[in-house]
């Protein structure tokens, strides 16, 4: 049901645990305005909600168990019910999946990875999606199956890397796909050059508790603290228990950067535009893809900017950030977490170069790329994986993780509330002189999981809930 | 402290919107009829008083329950009462105008979202669709281009598939409405976009193709009454009157929209069962007051009805001219050279019957019009010609006038 909240914005209802956060959300989600159809004119729905296009987070972190490659995850379709047949989820063979790497800090991508998607279905007579058990990805019982290419897009030189690789199956049951992991397995794919790609459905990564920030902002371990106190609790993970749909890469590091280890990321998807005619008067079917969704920092559009301006936001590149400044620097979350937690010191509203820093240019002597704003995940790939890492990333002392890229663990929520709250903590406070109120350097939600164990290896995601032993589909 | 709790009452509202919406989400799923979930909006915000009107708007579109309509202009107004620059209250009310045939309204709140948020792709759709009902086709179609270059998808495609169907161009049309499902997520808005698919394909007598898009829908949406009355008519273009009679029922009984009572009332005179037909005449009338007093202006839709029994023909004619003055569409041109022939005004059909045509949309109905206007002017050959064309389009293209054209010819 939460699909219906969180899908059609960007993502879902992502981390904020913030009352700004759900102005901004549920003004940019919902069903949209739909007309009732009394009679005979055309009532085509208005706002429509496009999961498959719909990039929930982006990861970018050096890779644990081969640390001179570097593994970037994108995540589509939010809230996929495991029991989600007979229409099992898939990606969208019409749209245009790329993951983007800058690796010279002009927020314009050097190395583009681009993923197009091919549905089959083997007998168009049964709507079944299987008619046997599963057992391989060329197997004859599973009727709908996708295959996708993969292309490098470097120095305007179009590299076709793969095609026709297997995307696994849904995860469906013991009778239907009896051994999931063997098939899942089977699907990551080694190209040339030492890439390994995986896409398809995993375990969504994500953790957070949706269901005390829906109710004014709450943080449960911190109700005390609220303008409406109730007693502490810890937090539930209202994300546990879904799937997505995982496009993951693994690239050696060598061929991603350039002069400087840090490395820009973002995520976009996008469709073709159409025309009514062209200009001689002749259909032609599909137009130039445009780019509809985009993600490089976790809530950006959600939390940042309005409402009148997320289409937008979503059509432009990284580089011409520079004209979302502002969003930034004053951002209208941090007044209403002085008002809703009235009890913790108010953390300024205006003037916050530390966001900037954090979200646009990285942060000086760990992931900064110079002076041109872009929203992209920063990642300083000379920074070796930490055998023990620290869900706080760097604000734990962790430099292995986020704001420095986004490992699968970090707790993003925690650390971006406390980034707005301006409770960076003694160590950034110490080291950068970032501002550390407290105890604002203590909230968070309570959810500081996933509730799944992640992949020791490639692709770390852990394997998708089974339709099966699932209790999260509305009956 | 005050202006503290009004914002935290803003929160709360918002809060309750989310449920109210993922609520509505589920009983779209399906069960049109299932009760709104409903939570109290803050008094005192705009946001949240929007977001319920939407909500009552997504509420009338699964039940057709035209007093939602009601519901939905009162929570809006109260939202542009609190801020009347709200972006979603103001694109909202464009729908509901939309929704309630009151096109030039909707023009005009749709032009107002785009001043709020001239980059967002949402008021163009408002926009472009209030255009077609207004006969600018050339503005709307440039709206819905522009729609389609900011934001492809459901939204887009949709409107640039009707586009391409209003200058006949089908096959263009199927594909953009191909893609259009493509993209569909949710139960409604892919049985909607399989409904829309499988007219097309009717309306270029594809029948088989058509009731797989029907049946589709109603695998996705079972109990749709769209897709149940679409199919009816292909049934009954087959000459399975009776099955065709059970699938209208159906879609009566659920929602007993006027364009399914009167299909109805059609396919019971077909079957030599008049008193039936008569029933759903005087039902149909009920209907029609009930939508006029939630604010929906069926003029049009009445006009034709009358026209196609010819019920008063001076009466009609008058209607069809004042539904014709607030929708100078192609098809306010068409009810009007309709109403016009059965008033035996033959002359002034003409006009309007070549203005219903003039985009080059292939639809067999608008060329039986022609058909039976031709032949009221004495012009036989010119007649035989239309009737032949709308029966070559699609030769279950009415219930009701298909096999009159079928004995003009022959």
């Amino acid at each position: 049901m939460e699909t219906a909240v969180f899908s059609a914005g960007r993502g879902r209802l992502a981390t904020l645990a913030l009352a700004g956060a759900l102005v901004a959300i549920l003004l940019a989600v919902g069903p949209g305005p739909q007309a009732a159809q009394a009679s005979s004119h055309r009532e085509a729905p208005l706002i429509a909600a496009d999961p498959t296009a719909d990039n929930t987070d982006l990861y970018a972190f050096v890779s644990p168990d081969r640390p001179d490659t570097v593994t970037i995850v994108a995540n589509y379709i939010p809230f996929e019910e495991p029991a989600g047949g007979p229409n099992f989820s898939n990606f969208d063979e019409n749209a245009l999946y790329e993951l983007h790497v800058d690796n010279d800090g002009n927020g314009r991508d050097d190395v583009t990875y681009q993923f197009r998607f091919d549905t089959k279905t083997r007998n168009g007579n049964t709507f079944l999606y299987n008619t046997g058990p599963i057992t391989s990805l060329d197997d004859a019982d599973w009727n709908v199956r996708q295959t996708y290419s993969v292309t490098r897009v470097q120095n305007h030189r179009r590299t076709v890397l793969a095609t026709g690789l297997a995307s696994p199956p849904a995860n469906i049951g013991p009778r239907s796909t009896p051994s999931y992991d063997s098939l899942a397995s089977a699907a990551v794919n080694t190209l040339p050059g030492g890439i390994k790609v995986f896409a398809g459905q995993r375990d969504d990564p994500f953790f957070v508790d949706l269901g005390s920030i829906f109710d004014l902002g709450g943080l449960r371990p911190f109700n005390p603290f609220h303008l409406i106190p109730l007693p502490a609790q810890g937090g539930v993970d209202d994300v546990a228990g879904y799937n997505v749909h995982s496009i993951a890469i693994q690239v050696p590091t060598a061929q991603l950067v350039d002069a400087s280890p840090t490395i820009g990321v973002y995520a976009s998807a996008s469709r073709p535009a159409l025309r009514i005619l062209k200009a001689d008067g002749r259909t032609k079917n599909l137009g130039p893809d445009v780019q509809i969704s985009r993600l490089g920092n976790p809530l950006v559009n959600e939390v940042l900017i309005p409402l009148g301006q997320k289409d937008y936001w979503n059509r432009q590149d990284p580089e011409d950030d520079r004209q979302f400044v502002n969003r930034y620097l004053n951002p209208e979350l941090a007044g209403l977490v002085n008002l809703l937690y009235p009890a913790l010191p108010d953390t300024p509203t205006t003037n916050r170069k530390d966001l900037v820093s954090v979200l646009l240019t990285g942060v000086p002597t760990l992931n900064f790329t110079g002076s041109k704003p872009s929203d992209m995940l920063r990642l300083n790939t000379s920074i070796p994986p930490t055998a023990a890492p620290n869900r706080l990333g760097v604000l734990g002392g962790d430099f292995g993780g986020f704001p420095n890229g986004r490992r699968l663990a970090d707790d993003v929520t925690d650390i971006e509330l406390r980034a707005i709250a301006c409770g960076y903590g003694p160590i950034l406070k110490a080291a950068l002189g970032l501002c550390d109120l407290q105890p604002n350097d203590q909230i968070g939600d309570g959810v500081d999981a996933n509730d799944k164990a992640f992949m020791s290896t490639f692709p770390y995601v852990a394997a998708p809930h089974q339709g099966y032993d699932s209790h999260t589909a509305t009956p | 402290m005050r202006r503290r709790l009004s914002l935290l009452g803003a929160a709360a509202a918002l809060a309750a919107a989310a449920l109210l919406f993922a609520g509505l989400h589920e009983t779209g799923s399906g069960t049109a009829g299932a009760g709104v979930r409903e939570l109290p909006p803050a008094p005192r915000d705009a946001s949240s008083w929007a977001r319920l009107g939407l909500s009552y708007e997504q509420k009338a579109r699964e039940t057709a329950d035209p007093s939602y309509y009601t519901k939905a202009e009162g929570a809006l107004r109260r939202a542009l009462r609190l801020d009347r620059h709200d972006l979603a209250a103001t694109t909202g009310f464009g729908s509901l105008a939309l929704s309630r045939h009151r096109f030039r309204e909707a023009l005009g709140y749709g032009r107002r979202a785009q001043r709020l948020a001239p980059s967002s792709a949402a008021p163009y759709a408002v926009v472009g669709d209030a255009l077609v009902e207004l006969g600018r086709y050339d503005e709307a179609f440039r709206a819905f281009d522009t729609l389609a270059r900011l934001k492809p998808g459901l939204t887009a495609y949709a409107r640039v598939a009707y586009g391409r169907e209003l200058v006949g161009d089908t096959t263009g049309a199927i594909q953009a409405m191909r893609l259009a499902a493509e993209t569909a997520a949710g139960r409604e808005p892919a049985a909607w976009t399989h409904w829309q698919l499988g007219k097309l394909y009717w309306s270029v007598g594809r029948s088989t193709e058509a009731a797989s898009e029907y049946r589709a829908a109603l695998t996705v949406l079972p109990g749709y009454v769209y897709a149940l009355d679409a199919l009816a008519q292909v049934e009954a273009g087959r000459g399975r009157v009776t099955r065709a009679i059970s699938l209208e029922r159906r879609a009566v009984d659920r929602v007993p929209l006027p364009q399914f009572v009167s299909v109805l009332g059609d396919l019971y005179r077909r079957a030599g069962r008049p008193r039936d037909a008569r029933r759903q005449d005087g039902l149909v009338t009920v209907i029609e007051r009930l939508l006029a007093a939630n604010g929906v202006r069926t003029d049009l839709e009445t006009a034709l009805y009358r026209a196609d029994r010819g019920i008063r023909p001076e009466e009609t004619v008058a209607l069809a001219r004042l539904a014709r003055r607030d929708r100078p569409s192609i098809d306010g041109d068409d009810a009007l050279a309709w109403a016009l022939f059965r008033g035996g005004r033959c002359d002034d059909a003409l006009t309007y019957s070549q203005r219903s045509l003039r985009l080059g949309t292939r639809d067999a109905l608008k060329f039986f019009h022609r058909g039976m206007i031709e032949r009221c002017l004495g012009r036989r050959a010119a007649a035989r010609a239309w009737f032949r064309r709308a029966l070559a389009l699609n030769p279950g293209f009415s219930v009701r006038w298909a096999a009159v054209a079928r004995k003009e010819l022959g």
